[in-house]
């Protein structure tokens, strides 16, 4: 006989807001990516990534399908990303937008953490100057540990189109970055 | 894929880059509201319509519109038992008959004049 609180039917909405919270820890970084990649801007990229999966989750309330909501997600972020790209431009007009030359933090620093922040900052000042398409790739590539099949995969291209850009921007930004031979990773292991 | 310095370098920006620790779900509206039917204004809707229709029928079918008039008067106790089979009940009427003063006692036969 069905008793207690076990049997009683599960709450679609408390379900549905389950489902949609478990695709924002599984997709979020990847939308991360894709607007980082436009802007390299991460609180930007952050704001474009919540905001695309509020815009999942309108959809959802308003009793929309959505068959693939990945690529329906990293479409809406690519374009806010673009329409933000736009906007800015209009405030801005040709200023560049590294003026602060990505120094974030003002807190004093270890001689070793303040030469990586220059060296971060370099890095973020020679992506500016790449494709965004290559941006694309360089941020699943190393903010996602993405192989080549499953950038592919996520942007929609050939895989020997990514293996071509990436190695392209790689020795691109090794040109610009000079050599980096004494660079300690992190994690302290030395390459 | 060797790992080069360059490698290294670019895969601690990256992750620098990315937020830490990774947000929680953005917030979202109020649970009550997250379960909106899409169908159920029209149909509340249609079914204030037929309440509305049905109401009304039952309204004029007992006289309560505008033309329907008062409901009829009681029956007269004099006509309560007046069949052929109570010719008392009968001369009880006519005796009342005879006892009321005709009304149009005092006008003029024909037409009234107008002023």
């Amino acid at each position: 006989m069905p008793t207690g609180r076990a049997n009683r039917a599960p709450d679609p909405g408390a379900a549905r807001r389950a489902e949609f919270e478990a695709l924002h820890a599984r997709l979020g970084r990847e939308v991360w990516a894709i607007a980082y990649a436009r802007w390299t801007d991460p609180d930007l990229a952050l704001d474009v990534t919540q905001e695309a999966f509020l815009r999942l989750w309108k959809q959802w309330e308003a009793g929309e399908t959505i068959e693939n909501p990945r690529a329906w997600l990293l479409r809406v972020a690519r374009n806010l990303a673009e329409d933000h790209a736009k906007s800015a431009f209009r405030r801005n007009g040709t200023q560049p937008p590294e003026l602060l030359n990505g120094v974030r933090s003002r807190q004093p620093a270890p001689a070793e953490a303040m030469e990586r922040e220059e060296l971060f900052a370099k890095i973020r000042a020679e992506l500016d100057g790449l494709a965004p398409a290559d941006r694309d790739i360089l941020t699943l590539r190393y903010a996602l540990d993405y192989d080549a099949a499953k950038i592919a995969e996520t942007l929609g291209v050939a895989v020997t189109a990514v293996h071509m850009r990436l190695s392209r921007a790689r020795q691109r930004l090794a040109d610009k970055l000079g050599p980096l031979d004494g660079y300690t990773p992190a994690n302290g292991t030395p390459t | 894929m060797t790992r080069t310095p360059l490698d290294a370098a670019l895969t601690d920006f990256f992750r620098h880059e990315l937020p830490k620790p990774w947000p929680a779900a953005p917030a979202l509206a109020a649970p009550a509201a997250l379960h909106r039917d899409p169908g159920r204004r029209p149909r509340l809707t249609l079914a204030a319509s037929v309440a509305a229709l049905a109401g009304a029928c039952w309204l004029l079918s007992n006289g309560g519109g505008p033309a329907g008039g008062a409901k009829p008067a009681p029956v007269a106790d004099v006509l309560q038992n007046a069949t052929a089979r109570h010719p008392a009940a009968t001369d009880k009427a006519k005796a009342k008959a005879a006892a009321t003063p005709d009304p149009m006692v005092g006008f003029p036969p024909g037409a009234l004049p107008l002023p």
